[in-house]
């Protein structure tokens, strides 16, 4: 029960802001901001290529780089967390 | 008595019934931010237009001591009213009167106004602000909701029907809303659910509060029910005041017209929009603003789907809907949900004789796991179906990308668009050139000494012959190739010569479009 509970939260509720996902999965193309940057909302985070297209990732929040867990170049799927901003 | 005596006794009762719930019951109900039901009604409607019907309407429950309770007016407030001068039915469930619970009569008031929308043939808004079914009436409370329902269907497509959600509306409440037109919610006011926490609690052991279950960013963003979000009740109301305006009375008549205004051109360049590389996204809303009278665009489910936008604005004083692929989000592909909300946006303009302009620029069906198990072979066939169907002038102007599935779907020359017109960036092709480059040169790139070499060189040799829009204009898929900047006298003229446009399919009681 507990794991279809966490799994049901995931999909449809961000439980935290911060936590940035590809909207589609895709190749992480740049990264502009570095751990520890300090983040307005709106700002450039990193570029997405997917279905052909060089998507800008914009903050949703405020705050600073906390962790950024994939590399450029890397493929990304839609459950990865790939930026952390708190 | 004489008729001063009755007039006061008549004074006194609309002042009891007028009170709703009382000063307590009403003091609770703003404290929360919200208004009462008489107050949302004066906010919608023009300065002294409402006209209040069946106050003096009682309730029918006998059992449980119901019979000794007055409850005014039942705990729903109806009558008719203007907007913009627009003639309205509009009805409010009171949450101050028994929790704006739904009784027989309660029902039976609800009906009576909507019957009468649909007589005088004008728009019907419902404000829901309730409980749920009054449970001491028993099985016709059901049966109210029934006949509710029954009339949203009836109505449906004939005059338009908007909901808006100001307080719960939970259990088989929420069908009327879903069976409407358009649905507005506000932040942190709004509550809609089939079951809510205490049950999924005991059920199935989730635990959730009414705001992440159903609250109005919910539907909002994730569910599709509601089509317009406010952050407050007035911002709402100025919301459902702006839609009225591009709709028309009913399915009889054309949307009002409005003198025409130019675009916005300073801030909106159409020239200038548009990317030269076909991997940059941008905004289509900054294309649908330069096209539009003012540059003004009232977006439909702006947060639900966001890879397809829909809405009303006006060319040259006229409503247009526009449909038009977002490669600001998920490169504007099509998937599950945005056929869903396009599809019932076609339908809606269909319905009210509302003509249409496709913006196209998509890459295609979104691939994946995920989709084809969701069932993006349905969903997107109604897209398919809605287009098809529409008999209203329809408009299509490819921006950019049109490819695959995608280009028919989005009302291509073959789903009956009576204008197409293309921007000379359009790529309308069979499908991406490197994903052709890849099947046709299949061979040569295989047996190349340089495989990646080759891929390159075939890719840019398919892009050079296909990834335009003259292939299409040579079969007279395209009717013109224009530049961005005539866009909007394309539109304008389409829509002139289109205006007694008449298409009829053949006789049917009704299709069966892949719900």
């Amino acid at each position: 029960m507990s794991e279809t509970k966490k799994v049901y939260r995931k999909v449809y509720i961000t439980v935290d802001e911060g936590f940035i996902y590809p909207f589609i999965p895709g190749t992480v193309l740049d990264i502009h901001v570095k751990k520890g940057d300090k983040i307005e909302i709106g700002d450039k985070l990193y570029v997405l290529e997917a279905m052909k297209m060089k998507n800008e990732v914009l903050s949703p929040v405020e705050g600073t780089v906390k962790n950024i867990n994939v590399k450029v170049g890397q493929r990304v799927s839609k459950n990865e967390v790939i930026l952390e901003i708190g | 008595m004489s008729l001063r005596q009755k007039t006061h006794d008549l004074k006194k009762r609309m002042q009891v019934a007028l009170q709703g719930g009382g000063s307590k019951a009403v003091e609770k109900q703003k404290a929360t931010g919200k208004l009462t039901a008489r107050e949302r009604i004066v906010s919608i409607l023009d300065p002294d237009s409402f006209h209040e019907y069946d106050i003096f309407v009682q309730h029918a429950g006998k059992d449980f001591d119901m019979d000794k309770k007055y409850l005014p007016g039942d705990g729903v407030v109806t009558g008719t009213g203007t907007i913009n001068g627009y003639p309205v039915c509009i009805y409010a469930q009171d949450f101050t009167v028994a929790g704006g619970s739904l009784g027989y009569m309660h029902a039976k008031k609800i009906c009576k106004i909507m019957d009468h929308a649909m007589k005088l043939k004008v728009p019907i808004i419902g404000i829901n602000d309730s409980g749920g079914a009054r449970i001491q009436e028993g099985v016709n409370a059901l049966a109210g909701y029934g006949d509710i329902f029954y009339r949203n269907t009836q109505a449906s497509g004939v005059i338009p029907q908007i909901s808006v959600i100001l307080g719960p509306c939970a259990g088989g409440a929420v069908y009327s809303p879903a069976l409407t037109d358009f649905v507005f919610v506000v932040d942190k006011i709004s509550k809609m659910f089939i079951t809510g926490p205490e049950v999924i609690k005991t059920v199935l052991g989730e635990e959730i509060n009414q705001e992440e279950l159903g609250g109005a960013r919910v539907h909002a963003e994730i569910s599709g029910n509601a089509h317009f979000f406010a952050e407050s009740e007035a911002e709402c109301f100025e919301q459902i005041k702006s839609l009225v305006s591009y709709v028309p009375w009913n399915n009889a008549k054309t949307a009002e017209s409005f003198p025409p205004k130019s675009p916005k051109s300073r801030e909106y360049r159409i020239s200038s929009i548009i990317p030269t590389d076909p991997s940059i996204p941008y905004d289509v809303r900054d294309i649908i603003r330069s096209i539009a009278d003012g540059s003004e665009f009232l977006e439909v489910s702006e947060l639900f789907a966001k890879n397809i936008v829909v809405g009303f604005a006006r060319i040259n004083g006229d409503t247009v809907g526009f449909v038009a692929n977002q490669p600001l989000y998920m490169a504007g592909v099509l998937d599950c949900d945005s056929s869903d909300k396009a599809a019932r946006f076609v339908r809606y303009c269909d319905s009210f004789n509302i003509p249409m302009v496709t913006l196209v620029d998509l890459p295609g069906y979104l691939p994946g796991v995920d989709q084809e198990h969701a069932g993006v072979i349905r969903h997107g066939a109604k897209l398919l179906y809605a287009f098809s169907e529409a008999t209203v002038p329809k408009i299509t102007i490819t921006l950019r990308k049109a490819y695959g599935g995608g280009y028919i779907a989005m009302c291509s020359h073959h789903l009956k668009a009576d204008f197409v017109f293309a921007w000379p960036t359009a790529e309308i092709a069979v499908m991406g050139p490197e994903g052709a480059a890849n099947i046709i040169f299949r061979n040569e790139i295989m047996n190349a000494e340089n495989p990646e070499e080759m891929r390159q060189e075939k890719i840019q040799e398919y892009k050079e012959k296909f990834a335009n829009p003259y292939v299409a204009a040579a079969y007279g898929y395209v009717d013109a190739v224009i530049q961005p900047n005539e866009t909007r006298d394309y539109i304008i003229h389409a829509l002139k010569v289109g205006k007694n446009k008449q298409e009829k399919g053949p006789d049917k009681k009704h299709g069966i479009p892949p719900f």
